[in-house]
């Protein structure tokens, strides 16, 4: 399979798609931890009153 | 003491100059403090009551108010800044410099409006996912996502046209990129798919009309510069209207 | 709505004074205090970290690498992978329109007003990575990318040019058509566009993709379909699966090193 071959090579491809990867899912999952945070947040405040 | 306050305070708001301009009381009655929003007409934005939910900050997180208050820093600082700046191409770098060296507060204000614009931006999107999680563009409130959308591309399109006004080289390739992808867009720029096919050449298609020439160069400043302290601002207050209006009608989407 | 309808309606929304809570003075001090707040940090910000000038502009000296301003760096960064008039026009044209539809793509009646993921899973997760997405992007533009958009580790020396023997990039349909041994040979000629094999099986991969991923969720989740309607699905699922193809061409193209999937004369994807 010669178009796979220097994966670990300049520009470090695979590197760059672990990034990617590793990048794009901390942020999703930062961003449902938010409104996850939140929701419970706001039910906690309903409970209390 | 308290007696002297109180003269004090008769003498100024016991009159008819004083009472021609505010028709009430201090807001410390409830009577005052709806009269207050009756009467002011920047006040007037904002309903009588608001849904206490809506009070939290953890749910608005001011988000909306802030973008609108970078806006209202960034015209301030912007006439301020229009006063020293001449859009040619033989002036506008000097003009810059001259901001941060000979003008008073001229480097505080230059920099207050990049940093406004930067804060603008980002609270635009982070404004934008906030009214997203709280699922806040639902009925009855589809159209004023739209607004919002429309003031979201205005923001940045007012932010990039701001770019260039440096004339330095920070400003030129920024722009020169971003025209570079308007040169590709499909049918209108004469790189763009069936760009050619319907006749596009580089001194008809889209780029040349947002640059008015083939390259970046002094009628671009000047379009870029007129868009960025007229045209567009306008458009985005005539938006900002309908989006503050159309929450002020539905109201805030608050829990409780 | 006929307009008694709509006063009744509105009536019906309105809070008892216990619920509501008078602007001035709750929330008018609420926004004077962030007012301040910003102000302060824009004042503080001003003062540290005053606004870049660079040399005179001059269209003779080209500087090395040209970055547009940081929130046009994601749209910047997907130029590695896709042609201008993808990255530069079209996607961000399917952002802007794929934003607008949201409202009128979303049927959930639950989650309005209040913060929640668990009574709308699908939407705020299709949210937020579109928008983990975007800001990734930026991040690798703003901080990853140097000399020639070379790939630039924080711990690389940013000085130095990245060797410029770089991967050799190869078109999808080249691939196949080694791969199975297939003709070079156009099999027919519409106007400029003469298809080989190969070629024609790139575009029935790419429609392929679409077609494929229109029907997964329509035979497997029947209830998801139903909810949306024949329209709305089809314009979430679009705009879903375009969202998905941009880091998926992207994977292809740093795994396999392919650099169009589809090429015809007028466009190549």
């Amino acid at each position: 399979m010669g178009f796979m071959s220097d994966i670990w090579g300049y520009p470090y491809r695979l590197g760059i798609t672990l990034f990617l990867i590793v990048g794009t899912a901390l942020l999703t999952v930062g961003f449902v931890g938010i409104a996850v945070w939140l929701e419970k947040s706001f039910k906690n405040e309903k409970i209390k009153k | 003491m308290k007696e002297i306050i109180a003269k004090i305070v008769k003498l100024i708001t016991d009159n008819q100059v004083y009472r021609s301009v505010f028709r009430h009381g201090f807001p410390t009655t409830d009577a005052n403090r709806a009269l207050v929003m009756f009467s002011n007409v920047i006040l007037h934005l904002h309903p009588v009551r608001v849904r206490r939910g809506a009070l939290k900050i953890r749910f608005t997180w001011c988000l909306g108010g802030l973008t609108f208050f970078f806006f209202i820093m960034l015209a301030i600082t912007g006439v301020f800044l229009m006063f020293y700046y001449v859009p040619d191409t033989r002036r506008a770098y000097n003009d810059i410099k001259d901001l941060g060296t000979v003008i008073y507060f001229g480097s505080l204000f230059r920099n207050m409006h990049r940093w406004a614009a930067h804060a603008m931006v980002l609270s635009v999107w982070m404004h934008m996912t906030r009214v997203f999680l709280t699922g806040s563009y639902k009925p009855p409130r589809e159209f004023n996502w739209v607004v919002g959308v429309l003031l979201l591309v205005l923001t940045l399109v007012l932010s990039w046209t701001g770019y260039l006004l440096p004339w330095d080289q920070l400003a030129l390739w920024a722009v020169t990129v971003g025209s570079k992808m308007a040169e590709a867009t499909p049918l209108l720029g004469n790189a763009g798919p069936f760009g050619q096919e319907i006749g596009m050449t580089p001194a008809n298609d889209v780029r040349f009309v947002l640059l008015g020439g083939t390259v970046v160069g002094q009628s671009a400043l000047l379009r870029f510069y007129v868009l960025h302290c007229l045209g567009l601002p306008l458009v985005s207050a005539v938006l900002m209207a309908v989006h503050f209006w159309r929450i002020r009608k539905d109201g805030f989407s608050g829990p409780l | 709505m006929e307009i008694s309808a709509l006063i009744k309606k509105t009536a019906a929304e309105t809070r008892s004074p216990e619920d509501t809570a008078l602007v001035w003075p709750n929330l008018v001090y609420i926004e004077l205090i962030s007012i301040l707040l910003a102000t302060a940090v824009l004042l503080f910000l001003s003062l540290v970290s005053p606004a870049p000038l660079e040399e005179l502009a001059s269209a003779d000296t080209t500087p090395n690498p040209t970055k547009a301003p940081w929130y046009f760096l994601g749209l910047q960064e997907l130029l590695v992978y896709f042609d201008p008039w993808l990255a530069g026009v079209v996607l961000p044209s399917m952002i802007i329109v794929g934003l607008i539809v949201i409202p009128y793509v979303d049927p959930n009646p639950n989650g309005k007003g209040y913060y929640t993921f668990s009574e709308r899973k699908f939407s705020v997760l299709g949210f937020t990575f579109g928008l983990a997405l975007w800001y990734i992007l930026i991040v690798i533009g703003v901080w990853f990318r140097g000399l020639d958009w070379s790939w630039y580790w924080p711990w690389s020396d940013s000085s130095i040019h990245m060797s410029v023997t770089a991967v050799k990039l190869v078109d999808l349909e080249l691939i196949i058509q080694n791969m199975f041994g297939l003709s070079a040979d156009p099999v027919m000629t519409l106007g400029r566009y003469a298809p080989t094999v190969s070629n024609i099986i790139t575009v029935l991969l790419f429609l392929g993709y679409y077609a494929v991923g229109f029907t997964i969720p329509f035979l497997l989740l029947r209830n998801f379909f139903n909810q949306l309607g024949m329209i709305r699905y089809n314009l979430v699922m679009f705009f879903f699966l375009s969202m998905c193809g941009v880091p998926l061409k992207m994977f292809l193209r740093l795994i396999f090193n392919i650099k169009y999937l589809l090429v015809t004369p007028w466009f190549k994807i």
